[in-house]
Formats: C-alpha cells, structure tokens, sequence
C-alpha cells in the first residue's frame, strides 16, 4: 500500500511538474508577443501615443495609425477590439492601455449604431474569449478586469494549462503561426473585396442598433468614457466610419450625433456616398477594405473639425 | 457521476482511501462502505430511482431466501416467477412500455380502430437493463440449484450495486463476483497500478477516440440526406469506432475502477474489430451480455442441441432480443437480426468455432486471408450499426440506399479539415496499439512494461496529456451505453 501511494504520488507530482513547465513554456514563448494580433494588451504596453485609436472591430478595420502619423504628425496606437462595442469592455481596454502608457493627448473613438452599454457585472459578450484566454491563468493586476469580465473560471485560472489547452491556443501560442499582420500594420486592415454571396447583406442586424429606449444607457456608459478620458487629460472624439448604404437608413445613425452632441464629445460622421454605395469598398457590411480605408482617410485628412480637434 | 467527469476524479480517491485505511479490519466494514459509497454514486443521477434499485434488490434477495427454503417445487416456481415477472415488469414498463403501446395503436389504427394510446413521461432509470439482469442471473442461478441463496443482505446489495458496474455492466454473475465479495479483499500492489493503467486507457478510448469520431458520426447521421454515400460510409466507419471507443471505455474504466478496490470484474470486451468471422466478433464484443443470453436463453431454448434449424432459430431469437434490450426501437430489432443473418452461415456450415484463437499470435502482420476476413467482419459489423445508429428504420434504409449508389465513388466531404486530420491521427495510433498489444486484457498492461520506468511514465503522461486536451472541448459527451 505504501509503496503504491508512493509511486503514484510520485507520477502525479511528476505529471504536474510537467503541466508546470509546459504551461511557463507557453507563457514565456508568448510573452510579449501576440499569437493572433488580437491579443495585444503585451505588445500595446510602453508604446507611448499621441495620439490612440480605439472602439470596436471598425476601430481595428479602419483605423490606420500611420495615416494619422503622416497626415497629423501625431504618433498613433490602434487598440480596437473585434466584437467587443459594449462601452464597458471598451472602457476596460482603455483602462489597461493607461495603466501601462502614460495618456496621450487625444483620443479616437469609432463610434457607430452597434455601440450599446453593457454590463460589467454580468457580462454576455464573449467573443474573442479565446483570444484572452491567454491572459487568464495567474493574470497580471492590470488584466484582472478582462479577465473578470470575460467571467474566467476558477479553473481557468489557477490551474496550468487549463485555459490555454480549452481555448485551444496552446500550439499556437508556441508555433506562433496564427499571426495577423498587426504587428506590421497596427490594425486589422484587409486587403480583400467583399463577397456579396458568401456574406450577404443581412438587415436583421439593425436589430442591435441604438434604439430610442437605449439612447439614454448609451448616452450614460459614453459619458463614463469620457469622463475617464477627462481625468486622464486626454481630449476624446468620436467619429463614425463607414458601414454599408444599406444599413444607413435606420435611426440609430441619428441617435449616435445626438448622443455626442449631449454629452458636447465632437463628432465625425465619414459615411460617405462615394464609400458607402460601392461594395468593393468593403470586405463585409460592417468594415472596410484597404481602398475603402483610403477614400475614408482621404476625407478625414481634410476633414476641419479633425484638423481643429488635433491640433497641437 | 459520469466516469470522465471531475465529480467522479475526486470521488475515487476519497472512496479508495477511505476504503484501504479506515475499512481494512474487517470484511463487514469493507462492503458496507462499498455499498454506501454506490447508493451515493447511483443517487447522483436521481436519488429518487434509489428506491426502484434497492427495491429490486431486496425483492430478488428475499425470493432468493424463500426459493433456498421453499419445501415443494411450486413454491419455489411461484417466488422465482415472483421475481422474474416484477423484474421484467419495471424494465418493461421504463423501458417498452411506450414502444408498445405506440406500435399497438399503430396497428389497431391500420385496421381501423383508433385510439390515443396513454404515453408515459418517465425517464428511463440509468442502469436498469443491466441491474435487472445481474438480479435475474441470480435468481434463475438459485432456481435452477447452481448456487444457494445469499444470506447477508450487504453483501447480496453489494454485488447488485457495486459503482464501477452499477449503471453500464459488465453484467456480472454471484458465481463470479459473489464469492469475492465474500472473501476479505487483501491490497495488492500489482492489481492496483495494474487498475489504474486500465482506468487510463479507457479514458483514452471515451474522450480522445469516441468523443473525436462523434463530432462526424452525429453530424454525419443528424444530416444523413445532405451527404454522398462515401460520406456515409466514413460516417459509419466514425460511429463503429465511436461506439466501441465509448462502450470498451467505460468497460475499463469499470474494471480499472473494481481492481482499485481489489475486485476482479468479468471481461467485456477483447479487441472486437480484430475478428474474423462475425461469430467470432460477438465472443469479443459486449461479452458479458452475449454470455448472459447464451447462458440464460440460447441454451434453455435447447442451445445447439436438436439440429442445425432449432440452432438456427436460437441464434435468431437471441440476437432479436439482444437488439431489443438495447432499447425500444424497430433500429435495434433489425440490428439484432441482421448480425443473427451475418452468423447464420457460420452456424449453418459449423465454421462458427474456427477463429477461437488470437489472430496472426506470434506475428506482426496478420496474413492476407486472415486480414481480408478482419476487414469483410468489420464491414458487416459497421454495416449493421448503420441501424443501430438512424434515428429509425426510414432512415437507415435512406442511408443504405444512397451509399449504395452513385455517389459512394464521390469524394467524402468534411466541413472540419482539422479535425479530420487529427482524428485520423489519433485513431491510427490507437488502432496501432491495440493491435500490437492484441494479447493482453488491454493494452497498457503490456504496453511499456520493458521500458525503463522514466519512458514508461513519460508515456503515460503523454496520453494524459492527451486526454486533458480533448476533455476540455465542448463535444464531451454521455456514455452511449448509459441510455440502455
């Protein structure tokens, strides 16, 4: 009996020395780096910006940091999150870069009808949970509110591998071949056009736009943004981007010009006739493609309200 | 408490050393631990199937007693069929009940008469198949003067309820696990590590071989008319490896599991995909069911005695019922029946008996014959579980009828490349393994046993590796079995 308890203690310490080291492995092949481009609270720590670009998944699409570079002379971050236009999460990505950089002078918000408040107590977004699952064994002080927010298990967090291996980012936090090409670009710009047949347009999604009975949530949550940026002496603005003409006739396009013009946040409206009506502009509905990207920023490098809002 | 669940990895240690240090003195305090410890494992399904389980136990012990001491043969007549017809009577009535009456209206309703047949809404109690059938063994054993009735009710409960094989076999017999009950069980090093090797195959076989193959098999067969019949066909190919991975797992674990406690249970199954001939398929396939009916019915039907049709009428009856006990479905029945076909020229031209040894012992490779009936026997196996699998026979037939036309030459098309990839890839591994380690009672125990300690380990670390990452995916599932 004893030498059975010995041995089989002996294998399972064994085994979890094992679990240990691949789990230190995985955390010291992927630290600092990104494993998809999406990860990148590491990579976006001690990149001090003049200027930082962030909201959602048309942040991420649309946003060229070195358009800003060049046209403004501002030097410019990109921290949008795909699937993520709660304005709590937002505001948690806000709070991570800040507690790593030191605040920049003025700040990009892509704001757009998707934007809704969101519940940081009990959270139902979790897409892109995998992508942070990298964050959520034993995480850093600065990451515990993602990783609350994206309700982590105990599990998950405490014990090697668990969350790694359940999100399935194990090899690819160590072959690190899933990378897009953030780290080059800072965004997530594509090249391609959009495949009308393989993603239709969908006019059932207008059901997640700003309503007129959620106006006032969003108006609220904004305004919690903006008084963070506030308090951080950062000037915010808000501008909306482009998204496919057939989507433009609903109110929720209003309700976001209303909503900064309560809350006196500037706002940019760059959706365009000549980008919007044409599809090759975009790679889905929802996002443009790098020449969509262009015409946009054609507009905005002579937009006078942007010239004004980001002057030195 | 599935056996791939964490529930269950912190019950078996704390179940073990309880067992091993506080209940080493004396026999008594032994099962009755293991009796408590199983009543607690069956009532985390539903506590309240409890009751149907002790009552069937104490109703099969005490018309066991009442048989022993029955003065005349009528009474002994009346207290057995007592207990066959109660026994019968809650499988029948959880299990057929609305089989029955459902294919009753249907008929009635062809000749005209129609009524609404009263459908019960009960869930069918895990294990009641194969606990009613430990309890029958018993019975008809006494009967028919094999063995005498037990008189310590712990011990009688204990052999009903034992946890490992309390909700999916293997069907137990009093000859075999009875007297070891009875007898003080004395640790024994080699038999535990021995338990634990079998508990981590069979872990392999559930999460990393039969959960991976029913990712396809259930999208396969969920959207049977959606895919060519080459697709169909490897969808079949998953489901037979599915079912075995997920029913010869559970087997181990349950043996893996009784060893840990020093208890021997009876071999479920002997690398079934290696056979033959299909006769020699169902001597490695579900053992402990196909000796049960050998035992309990082929054989009081008259068995191989009084000529090739009455053996030929057996084997059909067996294996008719054998389908139906594995649930109340026409997809069962016909499965029974075309394995009952499958062995019928065996039967017929007495080859029935000729591949009782393991295939190509002593060598590497099998020879071309010898592989040439492994894969026509694993053909007709898989073909059969085709109606195992459909939801019932109109599909089947779908399913039939397509992979047998044009579309079996097309290329079998996947939506998960990956997937496929690493599943294949597990599966050669594992087929690998248990060929080459066909001898054994499972792999692992012989399986590394040369290595130097330091490889051995690593291995098994390796499929525990293995088995944690393919545990933490979304597709786990129930054990197949546990619905029968």
């Amino acid at each position: 009996m004893k030498r059975f308890c010995r041995d089989v203690i002996s294998f399972f310490i064994t085994l979890a020395l094992v679990i240990c080291a691949l789990q230190l492995a995985f955390s010291l092949r992927t630290k600092g780096k990104t494993i998809t481009g999406h990860d990148n609270l590491n990579l976006t720590a001690n990149k001090n910006a003049d200027l930082l670009l962030f909201g959602s998944s048309r942040c991420w699409a649309h946003f060229d940091p070195a358009f800003f570079d060049s046209a403004y002379s501002l030097k410019s971050i990109n921290i949008g999150v795909e699937g993520h236009s709660d304005i709590v999460f937002i505001k948690l990505r806000l709070k991570n870069y800040l507690s790593k950089n030191t605040a920049p002078k003025f700040a990009i918000l892509s704001f757009d009808p998707f934007f809704y408040a969101g519940d940081s107590s009990d959270n139902q977004n979790f897409v892109k949970k995998d992508i942070f699952a990298r964050y959520a064994f034993l995480p850093d002080k600065s990451e515990v509110p993602i990783v609350d927010y994206f309700k982590f298990t105990y599990l998950e967090r405490y014990m090697p591998l668990y969350a790694v291996l359940k999100y399935r980012i194990f090899f690819s936090g160590i072959l690190l071949n899933k990378r897009v090409a953030y780290l080059k670009t800072g965004n997530g710009i594509r090249g391609m056009v959009w495949d009308t047949l393989a993603k239709p347009v969908n006019l059932n999604r207008r059901k997640e736009f700003i309503k007129s009975n959620s106006v006032d949530s969003v108006q609220i949550a904004l305004g919690g943004l903006n008084q963070l940026c506030r308090d951080n002496g950062i000037k915010l603005i808000c501008v909306q981007t482009p998204i496919y003409k057939a989507f433009q006739a609903d109110s929720g396009f209003q309700y976001t010009r209303i909503i900064c013009e309560r809350l006196k946040i500037p706002f940019i409206d760059v959706n365009d006739p000549e980008i919007e009506a044409d599809y090759r502009n975009f790679v889905d509905a929802f996002h443009l493609n790098r020449a969509g990207v262009n015409k946009m920023n054609a507009i905005l490098a002579g937009d006078s309200t942007l010239k004004s809002f980001l002057k030195h | 408490m599935l056996f791939n669940s964490i529930g269950f990895a912190i019950f078996l240690p704390i179940v073990w050393a309880l067992y091993w240090i506080l209940n080493n003195k004396k026999l008594i305090y032994q099962n009755s631990f293991l009796l408590i410890a199983s009543y607690y494992f069956y009532s985390c399904w539903d506590w309240r199937f409890l009751f149907l389980l002790i009552f069937s136990t104490l109703l099969d012990f005490y018309t066991g007693l009442k048989m022993e001491n029955a003065q005349n043969n009528r009474t002994r007549k009346f207290w057995f069929w007592t207990s066959i017809i109660v026994n019968l009577g809650f499988l029948g009535i959880f299990k057929y009940y609305n089989f029955f009456i459902s294919n009753f209206a249907e008929a009635a309703s062809n000749l005209g008469i129609h009524f609404h047949p009263i459908v019960l809404q009960v869930i069918l109690p895990v294990g009641i198949s194969f606990y009613t059938f430990h309890g029958l063994s018993y019975v008809i054993d006494i009967y028919n003067k094999k063995i005498h009735a037990e008189k310590n009710f712990i011990d009688y409960a204990l052999f009903v309820s034992f946890f490992p094989l309390l909700v999916a076999g293997p069907i137990e017999r009093a000859t075999h696990l009875l007297p070891q009950i009875k007898t003080k069980r004395v640790f024994d090093y080699s038999k535990a590590i021995d338990g634990l090797r079998q508990i981590l195959w069979g872990l392999f076989k559930k999460i990393v071989i039969a959960d991976k193959c029913a990712v396809f098999a259930n999208e396969i067969f969920n959207n049977s008319d959606s895919y060519s019949g080459s697709t169909l066909v490897v969808g079949a190919i998953f489901f037979a490896f599915q079912i075995y991975g997920d029913f010869s797992g559970y087997s181990d674990i349950a043996l893996g599991t009784a060893r840990l406690f020093g208890i021997e249970l009876l071999k479920n199954f002997s690398y079934p995909y290696f056979s033959r001939d299909i006769a020699e398929f169902w001597r490695r396939w579900h053992i402990s069911l196909s000796t049960w009916f050998r035992d309990y019915l082929y054989i009081p039907l008259g068995g191989s005695r009084g000529g090739t049709w009455l053996k030929i009428r057996n084997t059909f009856i067996i294996f008719v019922v054998s389908g139906f006990w594995h649930g109340a479905n026409w997809t069962f029945i016909v499965w029974g029946a075309l394995n009952a076909i499958f062995i019928m020229p065996s039967i017929i031209f007495k080859t029935h008996r000729d591949n009782i040894t393991i295939v190509a012992e002593g060598r590497i490779l099998p020879t071309l014959k010898d592989f040439f009936a492994i894969v026509v026997t694993f053909s007709l196996s898989t073909f059969a579980w085709i109606f195992f699998r459909s939801e019932n026979i109109h599909q089947a037939m779908q399913i039939v009828m397509d992979i047998f036309s044009k579309s079996l030459f097309k290329m079998p098309h996947f939506s998960k490349i990956a997937l496929v990839k690493s599943t294949l890839f597990y599966l050669f591994f594992f087929v690998i393994i248990e060929w080459t380690q066909r001898i054994h009672l499972f792999p692992l125990q012989g399986l590394g046993m040369k290595w130097p300690r330091a490889l051995r380990w690593a291995f098994y670390i390796l499929l525990i590796l293995i088995i944690y990452y393919n545990s933490l995916s979304d597709d786990n599932r129930q054990f197949i079995y546990f619905q029968f």
